[in-house]
């Protein structure tokens, strides 16, 4: 082997392997996430995704620092059980990092057999090659075992070539993409069993897509095909900035936090040449009935800058409604509707109505499983933070009955007493034998609903037939002779039952 | 640069003017097929002429269409083109590659035989012809896939195009030029609206020596060399497929690229037309293509235009 070359083995400690094999990332998405989120640790402005026509070969590059062969063998030669690091781990230009590169170059095997890595370093002349090989992942665990706990996950073959001493970049190529991986890249239906074409956020720009993101008629991600729902999963993720507009401009200066914390890395995704943007569009509530509260949580345990958002009704798309966890701006799993575990029986209806975000202190870091999904429960930091963020949100939910739903329902049912009054008034004052006199008494009656709630509640209250016979039948016998009431009620009836 | 260049332009336009009349008549299978080098400056011109659209982003529109298939030979010129391009079908490695190789029993599968099954087919090379023999017989590789693609296309039995570029040089073994004369030669005895073409392609006193010597024009000679591959390819690619039941047309015939110790390059446009008659009187349809082969040989000049060889 000329000496530029290499090759090796990629090993895993065994308890990720075990995490690894029980389809940690549970989709496609998953695994574009990581390995973007990568390039925002290696410090790149600008990461290209580019998936379409058919995902046979998936290109992810950056410009990002890049690495040599010998931080290419250290990264990957064991990728450690531990998924902590050392504190204040930044990159150089200051971002905290998100993941840790062996996990996310090994999260590619869940959707295709080999990769091929392509990087070099601004000022070096080397350019790194290097194809990795999941094949030998397929074989039996007893042939994969190595020295004490560890499992080789993969082998790879390397070699150093030239480059241009100013390029710096990371260009990942996955290869031999398995099928249905494929599918659910950058299939046109929205879903596998489903044979028709979906609406499609391929080749929108950022506008665009923010634009069917606030459609009030999209119900959730799922109406989209699902190339679109993996690019929107990936968005969701990745620390990008929010859409421009992306909740009514009222709450723009209380939300003023987070749009400057998710842009301040100043980090691009095109996805197919699709610049992406948080998929969070918060719609507004019908005639401004929204409302949002910004807040910190301060513990010895744990802090963080949340919002919650609600508006009148069920919050849509369904996917933002609950509330994400950030941790050092990537998102941790996805939208909890359960909020950490708030009991659901509290204020139900209007859980449904709310989305809001959790942005949190590297504390809570620890807490977090390999998977970047889930949260271990019994954990101080997570502890601390459901119960400050429960208080929050239980005066939240209180505060949204009061002004979204109360408050509006009473206003509502003014303007229906309203309605009715003005009907009655027409009906009364249209009748030729009756008196001026007569007609504003009758009115009269039920002009004190503004300030009458009795009156109010029976002016748009709806009646069955039988309470109908119940009111008119006694109304009659009070007023009419025994005949005239017979005679009245049979009118009534021919009426009733037509 | 390459791109750049008048004469190279003009061959283009040519090809391009075939896309442009072929847009509609390619049915589920891809347009066109080609090389375009990761500037991709043909995709561009593509663009403009409107046989791809784009949209907003510059992501291709339509991509699950898949009207154009890119070919590029390094993983690095791929990505770019599909930077460039997103929503482009790209395809990274050689052609041959895609063709499974030179061996003429293995062919490819699935989507990859579909890219194949292009209605347009640009094989730029930037390089030679290459030669080798086998088991004793003189093999062109490049030509080799030219006979696997019109096996591919045998399936739908309908016209298809092939742009071939070739860098004139000719580094053969001596072995493979006698073989390469001697097929010439054959025509040249046989008929005469052939020799009179090879006469006016070659010049008499080439085609003498050439007849006589059973050997290429030497290396000193480049544009005598460039001549000869005008006359053998079109030749050698008419002879291969008509077992195959196709009838080549050469719709162009050209050089370009030419300077006082430099070959410059040949290039031709083919039409490839299912002929049944292939069948029955694979000679006479054979003669047909042979005939048509220099009827329309012309230089680009430096400038781009174009001037009949008479």
């Amino acid at each position: 082997m000329p000496s530029t070359e290499f090759k090796g083995e990629i090993k895993v400690a065994s308890r990720i392997v075990d995490y690894l094999s029980s389809g940690l990332y549970k989709s496609p998405g998953s695994c574009l996430k990581e390995l973007i989120n990568n390039s925002y640790d290696a410090d790149a402005e600008t990461v290209h995704v580019l998936v379409k026509p058919d995902a046979d070969t998936i290109i992810i590059e950056d410009d990002g620092a890049g690495m040599d062969k010998d931080e290419f063998v250290r990264h990957f030669d064991r990728v450690a059980e531990s998924h902590k690091r050392d504190s204040g781990d930044t990159t150089e230009s200051g971002r905290p990092q998100i993941g840790r590169i062996g996990i996310g170059f090994i999260a590619a095997n869940e959707i295709c057999d080999e990769m091929e890595i392509y990087s070099t370093k601004e000022g070096s002349t080397e350019l790194l090659r290097v194809t990795v090989n999941f094949d030998l992942m397929r074989q039996d665990v007893d042939v994969r075992r190595r020295k004490g706990v560890d499992v080789a996950k993969a082998d790879y073959v390397g070699a150093v070539e030239e480059a241009e001493r100013r390029d710096h970049y990371t260009r990942v190529f996955l290869r031999r993409v398995r099928g249905q991986a494929q599918d659910m890249l950058v299939s046109a239906r929205r879903a596998a069993h489903q044979r028709a074409p979906a609406a499609s956020l391929y080749g929108l720009t950022p506008e665009q897509v923010r634009g069917q993101l606030a459609n009030p008629s999209l119900q959730s991600w799922d109406d989209f095909d699902l190339y679109s729902q993996t690019m929107l999963q990936v968005a969701l993720n990745v620390p990008i900035g929010y859409p421009d507009d992306w909740l009514p401009s009222r709450h723009a200066s209380a939300a003023a936090w987070f749009t400057q914390e998710a842009a301040r890395p100043g980090f691009r995704v095109l996805y197919d040449g699709t610049e992406l943007r948080k998929p969070v569009v918060l719609r507004p509530g019908e005639d401004d009935q929204d409302i949002f509260h910004e807040f910190e949580i301060k513990q010895d345990e744990i802090q963080a800058r949340c919002y919650l958002y609600a508006k009148r009704r069920a919050l849509r798309p369904d996917q933002l409604n609950g509330v994400l966890i950030r941790i050092r701006r990537a998102a941790v799993g996805e939208y909890d509707r359960s909020y950490l575990g708030f009991p659901n029986t509290q204020e139900r209806l209007f859980q449904d109505w709310v989305s809001g975000e959790i942005w949190a202190s590297d504390e809570l870091e620890d807490a977090m499983n390999i998977d970047r999904r889930t949260l271990r429960d019994a954990h101080p930091a997570l502890y601390a933070l459901r119960d400050a963020f429960h208080d929050e949100l239980g005066q939240f939910l209180r505060r949204a009955r009061t002004e979204l739903y109360s408050r509006p329902s009473a206003k509502r049912q003014e303007r229906k007493a309203g309605d009715q009054l003005v009907g009655i008034r027409e009906v009364i004052q249209s009748q030729e034998g009756f008196s001026k006199r007569l007609a504003k008494e009758l009115v009269a009656a039920w002009e004190q609903y503004e300030d009458d709630s009795a009156i109010l509640r029976r002016l748009v209250r709806k009646y069955t037939v039988t309470e109908i016979y119940d009111m008119v039948l006694e109304a009659a016998y009070e007023a009419l002779e025994p005949d005239q009431v017979q005679r009245f009620l049979k009118a009534l009836t021919r009426r009733l039952s037509k | 640069m390459e791109e750049d260049r008048l004469d190279k332009r003009a061959v283009r336009d040519l090809w391009l003017n075939v896309i442009v009349n072929e847009e509609g008549s390619s049915g589920p299978a891809p347009l066109y097929l080609t090389m375009p080098g990761p500037a991709g400056h043909e995709i561009g011109l593509l663009v403009e002429r409107g046989i791809l659209r784009l949209s907003e982003t510059g992501a291709i529109e339509d991509p699950d269409e898949i009207r154009v298939v890119a070919v590029e030979s390094s993983p690095t010129a791929m990505a770019e083109l599909k930077k460039r391009y997103p929503g482009l079908s790209a395809v990274d490695g050689p052609i041959q590659n895609l063709l499974r190789g030179f061996d003429r029993t293995r062919m490819p599968e699935g989507k990859q035989r579909k890219r194949c099954q292009a209605k347009i087919v640009n094989l730029d090379f930037n390089g030679v012809l290459e030669a080798q023999t086998h088991s004793g017989a003189a093999v062109w590789h490049q030509l080799e896939l030219v006979v696997k693609l019109a096996a591919i296309h045998r399936e739908n039995a309908e016209s298809w195009f092939l742009f071939l570029t070739f860098n004139a040089n000719i580094p053969w073994a001596k072995v493979v030029q006698r073989a390469a004369v001697s097929f010439v030669k054959e025509n040249v005895e046989r008929r005469e609206d052939f020799r009179s073409g090879c006469e006016r392609i070659l010049g008499e006193e080439s085609l003498s020596v050439l007849l006589s010597g059973s050997q290429l024009p030497s290396e000193g000679d480049p544009r005598s060399r460039q001549r000869f591959m005008m006359v053998f390819v079109p030749k050698k690619i008419a002879s291969e497929v008509v077992s195959l039941g196709w009838r080549t047309e050469t719709l162009a015939n050209l050089h370009y690229g030419d300077d006082v110790d430099r070959a410059g390059m040949v290039t031709w446009i083919f039409r490839f037309e299912w002929d049944e008659r292939t069948g029955g009187t694979p000679d006479a349809v054979y003669g047909e293509a042979v005939t048509s082969s220099l009827a329309n040989c012309s230089e680009v000049t430096p400038t781009g235009d174009m001037v009949i060889i008479e």
